[in-house]
């Protein structure tokens, strides 16, 4: 499963759903320049037949010429290629064996939010699907799956007036910052790098996305480290809970604005003022001013729901840091798309 | 406070709290699934890749 941008993010975010709600045992999500020009025929089949193989390439526009180039890449091991768009007719539609319209409805995508969330859909309704045929789930787990991702994501959206609040306010905190790092492992990781495009995409600010272990390694050399808004997806559940507080403590040790996305209680988290010690401060650059510590204000913490399951987690958890993007750019008047879009008015300028 | 910030970010996001339920249910539906991925391919394709 691959594509550009914010659809390899979404392939990367629903590998999980794919493998569990389907029961097979191999699903990989490939860089698409790798997909298309470093993989070998039987890098893309893995010891199976190629007609064994299905080949899962997402292009909402479906104008992607990388996209169409996989699908090629597909066709010519041999393997079935399926494509996830919003435009069968478009040119990566005409190259596809076979087609998922996520059929979004008319409205604004840009940047592309709506069809973000559609393509995660599409890709846990196939995984279900798989499921189904293959005889590993019956259509009665197919259909709760369909009600459980439901009502998980209707009970996020019931505290959605308070969450949006509460970003725009950490906008205007955080509107000074130049420097952005979002964290998150697994697929929460996709999460995160999907919070990276918005951010860049928004406001062309420095982003980046880590795991609670690259953080630990490298980030935490980082020049100026009260400079950077940090955002961190963790659940309760997470296998690398443990590593994840670690790095929460590490960041607040160095003084980083934070903001935690979580279904887990603050008290799981190190919560305790933490003041400035000077005397420890390796780079000589804390700043006591806008972007210290003390007044980012302390920890933020926005609790999501808990996922029935874990994999759909990446559904909602994307929601919080993907509204601070574009508020921090709307609070600093900042054009989206390196000033080409305007984000009030909702077009794209002098097109 | 809001209204003066609100973009295309959170104006999309307040149309998916409506329409996020309507997405799923499209996409988990078996009759669509089935013309898009024809059921014999499937059953072929023991991985994915």
């Amino acid at each position: 499963m691959t594509g550009c941008g914010d659809s390899y993010s979404a392939a990367g975010a629903m590998k999980k759903a794919v493998l569990e709600l389907s029961g097979v045992t191999e699903c990989n999500t490939p860089d698409i320049i790798d997909f298309c020009h470093y993989y070998s025929d039987q890098k893309i089949c893995l010891g199976n037949e190629p007609s064994e193989v299905l080949v899962i390439s997402i292009s909402f526009s479906g104008s992607s010429q990388r996209v169409a180039d996989a699908l090629k890449r597909a066709n010519k091991a041999g393997a079935h290629a399926l494509l996830i768009t919003g435009n069968p007719n478009s040119i990566c539609g005409k190259i596809a064996e076979f087609i998922f319209n996520v059929e979004l409805p008319e409205g604004c995508n840009t940047p592309g939010i709506r069809s973000y969330f559609a393509s995660l859909s599409a890709l846990a309704s196939i995984g279900a699907y798989i499921g189904v045929v293959q005889g590993y789930a019956g259509k009665e787990e197919f259909e709760q799956t369909k009600i459980d991702t439901v009502q998980f994501v209707e009970k996020f959206f019931e505290g959605i007036d308070s969450i949006n609040d509460e970003m725009c306010a950490l906008a205007f905190k955080w509107k000074d910052l130049n420097h952005f790092e979002v964290i998150g492992d697994g697929n929460e990781g996709y999460s995160a790098q999907f919070i990276e495009q918005k951010f860049i995409e928004c406001s062309g600010a420095y982003c980046v996305h880590t795991t609670s272990e690259e953080f630990a390694h490298i980030s935490f050399f980082q020049r100026n480290p009260s400079g950077y808004g940090m955002i961190v997806l963790i659940n309760k559940k997470d296998p690398s809970l443990g590593r994840m507080a670690d790095t929460i403590r590490g960041i607040r040790c160095q003084h980083r604005p934070v903001l935690i996305v979580t279904d887990g209680e603050k008290e799981i988290f190190d919560m305790r003022s933490n003041p400035i010690d000077l005397s420890r401060d390796l780079y000589g650059s804390v700043e006591i001013g806008f972007n210290s510590y003390e007044n980012a204000g302390i920890v933020n913490v926005i609790n999501i729901p808990t996922p029935p399951k874990q994999w759909m987690s990446p559904f909602i958890d994307f929601i919080p840091g993907s509204l601070l993007a574009g508020y921090y750019a709307a609070v600093n008047e900042i054009m989206f798309f390196g000033g080409k879009y305007d984000f009030r008015m909702q077009r794209w300028i002098d097109r | 406070m809001n209204k003066q910030y609100e973009n295309s970010v959170s104006t999309q996001i307040f149309q998916l709290a409506k329409q996020g339920k309507d997405q799923i249910i499209r996409s988990f539906d078996l009759e669509k699934l089935q013309k898009a991925i024809p059921k014999d391919i499937v059953k072929k394709s023991a991985e994915l890749s």
